[in-house]
């Protein structure tokens, strides 16, 4: 599970984790007589969007944001993709 | 007046300071919140390095009048009830060996320290009510929506509001107004009604039946001395039943696990914090080192549980179920919102562990800390926790619970409290 979560274990945490995961699941199982629900929702009050006019606005210090980040010609330096 | 400074060198509160405060009256930001010229990691070494270049909601509405003096130290993105899974462990005012609860550790400190301060922090499951109980302050947690959440680092995205700490429960009263409001910058914020204040009072309450099971004697005792202290106040209180408790629990973790494994996935060591990784790496080799050496243990495991929770059928058993729950959740609290006008828990099982025995607490019994605080958060309820009592010297909190958008009925009921509790401050000598 960690390699599919892209995560490494280091310093003895695959050990802790082995005995957390068992009590945890003890707790998560409990789901497995959770009465059902026939409709839920993503956020627990009403939400409504927040419009605004289609004119483009640049709202943040680009150039400041830039300042600590590693760039190349204005760009944010990666690694490879492919 | 004590010098934060000398205070936080005494009580590890504040993760950054400003050297100075040029207004009388001062607030703090837990480290999750965003605001120029201070460093935000929300208690994570993978943010270390990162300053923002714009200030949060919170922060442009406070510093009209307010001076920022400084970031407070938290658990890493808000995992943990006891502040010791962050970069620092602030230490609890009424006994430094102590947890100051957590996630927001160092804001309670800080409320609980400097005389007349604000703490801003933020909680998406107690990360307000448990510190403010263990350091004896008010805790205001607002709806969710109720402020926004323009400039908070994003990790649980359908918890979290901002909310309050302070000494006093007047100044949750004048602070509450001041960082609320529509902002279309989160859409989250924009469909609350008004906030009202001084029109409703607290007249009944209702307490879960079997809610002091499992709770030390020194919380059972102070809870059930402010039962009869506050029916001795004429307000109504009634014991019913809560059943779906049992499922709150597991559902709220199963969904903070699940948002803030989508959440922290913008951590790929290129936008902000650390980034001294080897860029000629294939981009998943990439990613991974740094989750691997930048995310602490408490935050693997949870991305790990998210992980999980949305594969294939779990997506369906696990998450989509525990939206559900929280749908049933809500309509239980509501059906009780009908006769009463909050919910009363104690705010945590038992008063600050020490440190030492919080650092080496299991995940699980950490976030079980949590129960009573937890349900309120995951619903998006209003809660505040105030002193109720102590136990060997330690503050023991409580919590009333409101229905959505009806933070006035608690700050009434804060300062019913107030008037007839008396709530002792640290002796604090620097």
């Amino acid at each position: 599970m960690a390699g599919i979560a892209r995560i490494g274990l280091i310093g003895g945490e695959s050990e802790k984790f082995s005995g957390e995961i068992v009590k945890l699941f003890e707790l998560l199982n409990t789901m497995n007589d959770a009465p059902e629900c026939d409709s839920f929702c993503f956020d627990p009050i009403g939400i409504s969007d927040a419009l605004r006019d289609d004119v483009p606005i640049v709202d943040d210090n680009v150039e400041a944001m830039l300042k600590d980040m590693s760039t190349h010609d204005g760009y944010v330096r990666g690694p490879r993709i492919v | 007046m004590t010098s934060y400074h000398d205070a936080d060198k005494k009580y590890n509160m504040f993760s950054g300071t400003a050297a100075a405060a040029d207004k009388k009256r001062t607030f703090s930001i837990s480290d999750d919140i965003v605001a120029r010229n201070f460093q935000a990691t929300a208690g994570s070494r993978m943010l270390e390095g990162y300053f923002p270049v714009f200030d949060s909601a919170v922060v442009s509405r406070m510093t009209a009048e307010n001076s920022l003096i400084g970031t407070t130290n938290m658990d890493e993105f808000g995992f943990g009830m006891f502040s010791v899974s962050g970069t620092k462990i602030p230490k609890n005012p009424f006994d430094p060996e102590r947890s100051c609860g957590g996630s927001c550790g160092g804001a309670a400190c800080a409320a609980s320290v400097l005389e007349d301060h604000v703490a801003l922090g933020t909680s998406a499951g107690g990360s307000i009510s448990s510190p403010a109980a263990f350091c004896g302050v008010f805790g205001l947690t607002p709806t969710f929506g109720r402020v926004s959440r323009y400039g908070q680092i994003d990790t649980v995205s359908s918890m979290g509001p901002v909310g309050i700490f302070a000494s006093k429960s007047e100044l949750l009263k004048k602070y509450l107004p001041v960082i609320s409001g529509k902002d279309e910058r989160d859409p989250t914020s924009t469909a609350q009604p008004e906030l009202k204040i001084g029109k409703k009072k607290l007249r009944s309450v209702a307490v879960p039946k079997g809610v002091t099971d499992g709770v030390s004697d020194g919380v059972r005792k102070a809870f059930d001395d402010s039962v009869n202290m506050l029916k001795s106040m004429s307000v109504n209180v009634e014991y019913v039943d809560m059943p779906i408790l049992r499922h709150a629990m597991p559902a709220h973790y199963i969904l903070c696990a699940t948002e803030a494994t989508t959440n922290l996935a913008g951590y790929c060591g290129m936008r902000c914090g650390q980034r001294d990784g080897d860029l000629s790496l294939p981009f998943n080799d990439y990613f991974a080192s740094f989750r691997s050496k930048y995310f602490g243990a408490e935050t693997k495991l949870r991305i790990i549980i998210g992980t999980y929770a949305t594969m294939g059928e779990n997506r369906r058993t696990m998450y989509l179920r525990s939206l559900g729950v929280r749908k049933l959740a809500i309509n239980s609290y509501n059906g009780i919102f009908k006769d009463h006008d909050a919910v009363l828990t104690p705010s945590m099982p038992y008063a600050a562990p020490k440190i030492a025995d919080a650092v080496i607490m299991s995940s699980v019994d950490s976030y079980m800390a949590s129960r009573f605080a937890a349900p309120p958060a995951f619903c998006g309820l209003p809660s505040v926790s105030v002193p109720c009592g102590y136990s060997d010297g330690l503050p023991v909190g409580m919590q009333f619970t409101a229905c959505h958008w009806n933070e006035d009925v608690l700050l009434d009921a804060a300062d019913l409290w107030e008037r007839s509790f008396i709530v002792k401050a640290p002796e604090v000598s620097l």
